[in-house]
C-alpha cells in the first residue's frame, strides 16, 4: 500500500507480529525497527532503546526463542517469527525466578540494561539449564551495563539457574 | 537513528531476488543478516532506495555436509555454525570461527555470506575460507558462476561481486590431512579483531592467513622444515608479516598490528603443533 506522509510517498505494510503469545495487526513502514514498533505500535516499553547500532544490546528481544537486538531487525522481517519482550516473563506478584533472582542477587541499579539482560539470561537457561559462571559471562558480553559491574548479574544468573533447578524438582 | 525511507522486497526464490535486484539497480541493496548493513542505514551512511531481503530465501539457508566437502547456504548464520555438530566434526575450524564472531545477539541473526560480501577486515570468515580454498556460487541475471575466496575480497568493503549478483552457496573442501586453527586478538571478547590468523599446517608446508590487518586476508606460507624450533619460526614470521601491507588505527598502529599478527600466528601454530 502506498500512502502520503508529510507530502513524501510512501510504502505501508500490514503485517502480523507474534508478540509473547498473541498476534498483533500493525501498519508500518518497512523502515521502521522492530524495537520501535514493539514499543509505539505494541506499546511493550520494556524493550528498552539505547544505543540503536547494535551495539548496548538494551533493547534485545527472543525471535523464536533466541536473542536478537530488535533495533537491527525491520518489524516487517519479524513476521512469522514468535517474539517474546519481558513483558511475558512474569508479573509484579509472580516474578520469573530470572526476575527474582536478579532482584534478590541486586542484579540492577537503574535497570535500563536489565530487560535485555533477563531475556539473554533466560533463553541462556533454556538453551543451558546450569551454565558455568564463563559461559554466563560470554553469553551477557553484548549486553553491556553501566551500573552493577557485572559481578551481581553473573551472580543473579547463577542463582537464577538455582531457583529453576528447585521449582523442576517441586513441580516434579 | 532511523534508516531513511526504501522500498522493501522480500522474495522467495533467489531468482526473484536476482530480478528485484535488478530492477532496482543501483539503488539497490541486499539484506542478509543485517548486523553490519542496518547500523549503517540506522546512522544514515547507507542509505538504498530498495531492500531485497533474503531472509525468506529458503534455499539460501543449511548445511550440507559430504564426504569431500561442506556447502553452506550464504544465508546460515554464525550462531546455526557454532552449534553445529555436524561441523564440530567435519571441519571444526569453522565453529571455532564462529564462536570468535560478535555477541550471541550478534551471531542469532549475522550470516556468513554477509560477512563475506560486507568484507570488513577485520572479519573472520574471508580469512577462513581463503585459508580453506573455499569456492563462492555468485548468481547474476547471467547466472551462476564461482569463484575461488582467495580472489573474492579485493580490498576493505571491496569485493569482486557484480552489483546485480547475490552470493548463494559457499563450497569447502575437506582435506583430512592438514590442521587447523584460529587466534585473535580484541580488546573484548566479540568486539573486532586487531589482528587475527587462521593457520593450516599440512605434512609439507604451513601457511597463515592473516586478518584485521586493514585490507584483504593476506597469506604467509613456509614449509614445515621452516617450522622446527620456535624462535627460529618466530624470527621468519616477523620478517613475513614486515612485508604486508598493514594499515593502522585509533586502536593500535602499523607496527603494533604487525607484533600482534606474529603472535597471534604462533598462537595458532601452537594449536595445531601440540
Amino acid at each position: 500500500m502506498t500512502v502520503k506522509v508529510g507530502g513524501v510517498v510512501t510504502e505501508e505494510l500490514e503485517i502480523t507480529l507474534a508478540v509473547n503469545g498473541h498476534d498483533e495487526r500493525v501498519t508500518v513502514e518497512p523502515r521502521w525497527l522492530l524495537s520501535d514498533v514493539l514499543r509505539r505500535e505494541c506499546g511493550l516499553l520494556g524493550v528498552h532503546v539505547g544505543c540503536e547500532h547494535g551495539v548496548c544490546g538494551a533493547c534485545t528481544v527472543l525471535v523464536d526463542g533466541e536473542p536478537v537486538r530488535s533495533c537491527l531487525m525491520f518489524a516487517v522481517q519479524a513476521a512469522g517469527h514468535q517474539l517474546t519482550t519481558v513483558e511475558a516473563l512474569g508479573t509484579v506478584d509472580h516474578l520469573d525466578p530470572v526476575q527474582q533472582a536478579f532482584w534478590e542477587a541486586h542484579g540492577l541499579q537503574c535497570g535500563f540494561c536489565t530487560p535485555g539482560m533477563v531475556l539473554t539470561a533466560r533463553a541462556l537457561l533454556d538453551r543451558d539449564p546450569h551454565p558455568s559462571e564463563e559461559t554466563i559471562r560470554e553469553a551477557l558480553a553484548g549486553n553491556l551495563c553501566r551500573c552493577t559491574g557485572y559481578q551481581f548479574i553473573v551472580d543473579a544468573v547463577l542463582l537464577a539457574a538455582e531457583k529453576r533447578a528447585d521449582g523442576a524438582e517441586a513441580g516434579a | 537513528m532511523k534508516p531513511v525511507r526504501f522500498k522493501y522486497r522480500a522474495p522467495a526464490t533467489v531468482a526473484d531476488a536476482v530480478q528485484q535486484l535488478a530492477e532496482a539497480g543501483i539503488d539497490g541493496k541486499v539484506l542478509a543478516g543485517g548486523q553490519s548493513l542496518v547500523p549503517m542505514m540506522n546512522f544514515r551512511l547507507a542509505r538504498p532506495a530498495v531492500l531485497v531481503d533474503l531472509n525468506g530465501v529458503a534455499a539460501l539457508a543449511g548445511i550440507t555436509v559430504d564426504g569431500d566437502h561442506v556447502e553452506l547456504g550464504a544465508l546460515t548464520r554464525h550462531q546455526a555454525i557454532a552449534d553445529s555438530d555436524r561441523l564440530q566434526h567435519a571441519l571444526p575450524l569453522l565453529a571455532q570461527t564462529a564462536r570468535l564472531i560478535g555477541h550471541w545477539g550478534i551471531r542469532t541473526r549475522g550470516t556468513i555470506g554477509g560477512s563475506v560480501v560486507h568484507a570488513d577486515p577485520s572479519a573472520e570468515w574471508p580469512a577462513v575460507l581463503t585459508a580453506l580454498s573455499a569456492e563462492l556460487e555468485l548468481v547474476g541475471p547471467q547466472g551462476a558462476h564461482r569463484v575461488p575466496a582467495g580472489e573474492f575480497v579485493l580490498g576493505p568493503l571491496t569485493t569482486a561481486i557484480g552489483m546485480d549478483e547475490i552470493l548463494t552457496r559457499i563450497y569447502i573442501p575437506r582435506v583430512p590431512t592438514v590442521r587447523t586453527a584460529i587466534e585473535e586478538v580484541a580488546r573484548r571478547p566479540g568486539d573486532f579483531a586487531l589482528a587475527g590468523a587462521v593457520v593450516v599446517a599440512s605434512p609439507e608446508d604451513i601457511r597463515w592467513t592473516f586478518f584485521g590487518l586493514g585490507g584483504p586476508p593476506e597469506t604467509v606460507r613456509l614449509s614445515a622444515d621452516d617450522a622446527q624450533d620456535e624462535a627460529s619460526l618466530k624470527r621468519q614470521l616477523a620478517d613475513r608479516v614486515a612485508a604486508l601491507e598493514v594499515t593502522g588505527d585509533m586502536h593500535g598502529g602499523a607496527d603494533w598490528r604487525r607484533q600482534v599478527a606474529v603472535v597471534v600466528a604462533l598462537r595458532a601454530w601452537r594449536q595445531v603443533a601440540a
